[in-house]
């Protein structure tokens, strides 16, 4: 059986780490009905990275996440987001957070969704024309043009979702944490708003953070995979993705693309072999 | 992909309707018309005495002649109704709002929220004498005690249906209690809400006219109904009676168009 590889995972030279995971460790409820969720995850993610977390059910991937944005804390270990603690990154509005479910607020027209975030942070020195203006411009780089009177119940979940990515970019987050955010979504639209989602990234200077069960949108969105094992969670392996960017439906179709998907299936292989 | 168009769906063959209107108003009022007239006939057929039950030709002709006082009674009566609800619900409302995220709190309230849902309010009614008088001050009392716990329950359960992500979309964004309360739980309570003032309207209507069967002015339509059958002027009765059906019916009508207009992005309200 292989060891997982628990060594510290150093992100890729010359640049800013933007979320550092150290020796982290999160158990679940108290004394014998404690589940130890993840445990000595060590994780170094730079300044515009596309790192994926994959892994199999129960493994702490959202746990991870929900880690770095401050709606839990670790029981050991630290997390620090661009060098502060997740806390002061929160209160500082560091992350735009994507949840699976639209999460949208079905009172709202979609303008006014996407307005929200603004609403609440009073962002200084951004004037009311400038709101209305970045508004415009994000619903249209996710393709809404036209429907911004719309409730969100006049959409279907795929453009549902690109309100929410929307509504995540407007407060110019240097970071995005997505939670399996296209898993309800049907095959051609997940494949559409993957790429839609890199070419995004590409556009803006933001770092994601994204889990998924999705072994082929992990390594056609990432620049790094990492693949966790079972429950308790620690880094299995990271798994470098040498494709060329922009990634597009030809690099989907590429020969490397195929050897990348392969790699990454072992290794969830013996990540789930690890854990039984 | 397949994407609701709104266009098509604002649309939406008047016609149909307007046919779906008349069906659902139409067979109503045939059984009104029918069951009135078959009162009416009963009534001639089996000569049943007018102290008993008179005829629904001579209970409407009494009811236009009195309609300018019956409207002035029913006036304070509603009134009376009304500044209890305001009472109630503020009350019931204040509390939700202040307890709902203190677990402990609000289940302490709760159970005597329960307690006194359970309890016929209306037994309270000669104590509120007691303590409030005679006159309108003891009535709204009796309402606010028979409302409150109403929409407390309802208005609670509301506050915190909040999506748990959507809570969670907000803490990541640092937004204030305040912000939250107002941005999140407030939509998320005024289905709930609604809901329970629907039902409240009504028992605040129920109780102020029992209220005043327990003496005071006869300025309303409880004190007017004691006198009257004190009398035996059944007829007089009965128009009484038919001013607080239609006053109970317009108000709840008119919360229902509230809610319905408020609520129009709620997944009940927006048909099909």
């Amino acid at each position: 059986m292989t060891t997982p590889d628990t060594s510290r995972q150093a992100a890729p030279s010359g640049t800013q780490t933007a979320i550092a995971f150290q020796g982290v460790r999160k158990e679940f409820g108290n004394g014998a009905n404690a589940t130890l969720a993840i445990e000595s995850v060590d994780l170094d993610i730079a300044e515009r990275e596309f790192v994926s977390l994959i892994g199999p059910s129960g493994c702490g991937k959202s746990t991870l996440l929900r880690l770095a944005a401050d709606l839990i804390e670790p029981s050991g270990g630290s997390v620090l987001v661009n060098n502060k603690t997740p806390r002061q990154a929160r209160l500082d509005r560091d992350y735009g957070f994507i949840f699976q479910a639209p999460t949208l607020f079905d009172w709202r027209t979609v303008w006014k969704n996407v307005a929200l975030p603004l609403e609440i942070m009073k962002i200084s020195g951004m004037s009311r024309e400038k709101k209305d203006e970045e508004i415009e411009r994000l619903l249209s780089m996710v393709g809404l043009d036209g429907f911004e009177s719309h409730h969100p119940y006049q959409l279907s979940g795929g453009m549902q979702q690109r309100v929410s990515l929307a509504r995540a970019l407007v407060f110019r987050p240097s970071i995005l944490l997505m939670d399996e955010p296209f898993g309800a979504l049907d095959e051609i639209t997940r494949d559409r708003m993957n790429l839609e989602l890199h070419r995004i990234w590409e556009e803006t200077n933001t770092t994601i953070l994204f889990v998924t069960h999705s072994i082929p949108e992990a390594v056609l969105l990432s620049g790094r995979v990492v693949v966790m094992t079972a429950r308790p969670g620690r880094v299995q392996e990271v798994i470098p993705i040498d494709l060329p960017y922009p990634r597009t439906t030809e690099v989907e179709e590429s020969t490397r693309y195929y050897e990348l998907v392969t790699e990454v299936r072992e290794s969830l292989g013996r990540a789930m072999a690890g854990g039984l | 992909m397949t994407t609701a168009d709104p266009t098509l769906e604002a649309g939406a063959e008047p016609t149909r309707q307007w046919s779906r209107h008349a069906g659902v108003v139409v067979p109503p009022f045939l059984v009104f018309v029918a069951a009135i007239g078959l009162w009416e006939l009963i009534v001639e057929a089996f000569d049943i005495q007018r102290f008993l039950l008179p005829r629904p030709s001579e209970i409407a002709s009494l009811f236009v002649e009195d309609f300018g006082r019956l409207i002035r009674q029913g006036r304070n009566t509603l009134g009376v109704a009304g500044r209890g609800l305001l009472l109630g619900g503020g009350i019931g409302v204040g509390l939700a709002a202040i307890t709902f995220r203190t677990r402990w709190m609000a289940e302490g309230i709760g159970i005597y929220a329960a307690v006194l849902k359970a309890v016929p309010v209306i037994s309270l009614a000669p104590l509120t004498v007691v303590w409030f008088g005679i006159e309108a001050g003891s009535k709204i009392a009796t309402v606010s005690i028979a409302t409150a716990p109403i929409l407390f329950t309802y208005t609670l359960v509301g506050l915190r249906s909040a999506d748990a992500n959507a809570q969670e979309l907000m803490r990541s964004y640092a937004a204030g209690h305040f912000r939250t309360f107002w941005n999140l739980h407030v939509p998320y309570a005024l289905p709930f809400f609604f809901s329970g003032l629907k039902i409240a309207v009504t028992i605040a209507m129920i109780v102020a006219i029992i209220s005043e069967y327990f003496g005071g002015s006869f300025e309303n339509l409880g004190g007017y109904i004691r006198n009257e059958a004190n009398n035996v002027h059944t007829v007089e009765v009965w128009t009484a009676i038919v001013m607080a059906c239609l006053l109970g019916i317009s108000q709840y009508m008119i919360v229902a168009a509230i809610d319905r207009y408020v609520l129009r992005w709620h997944p009940s309200k927006r048909g099909n």
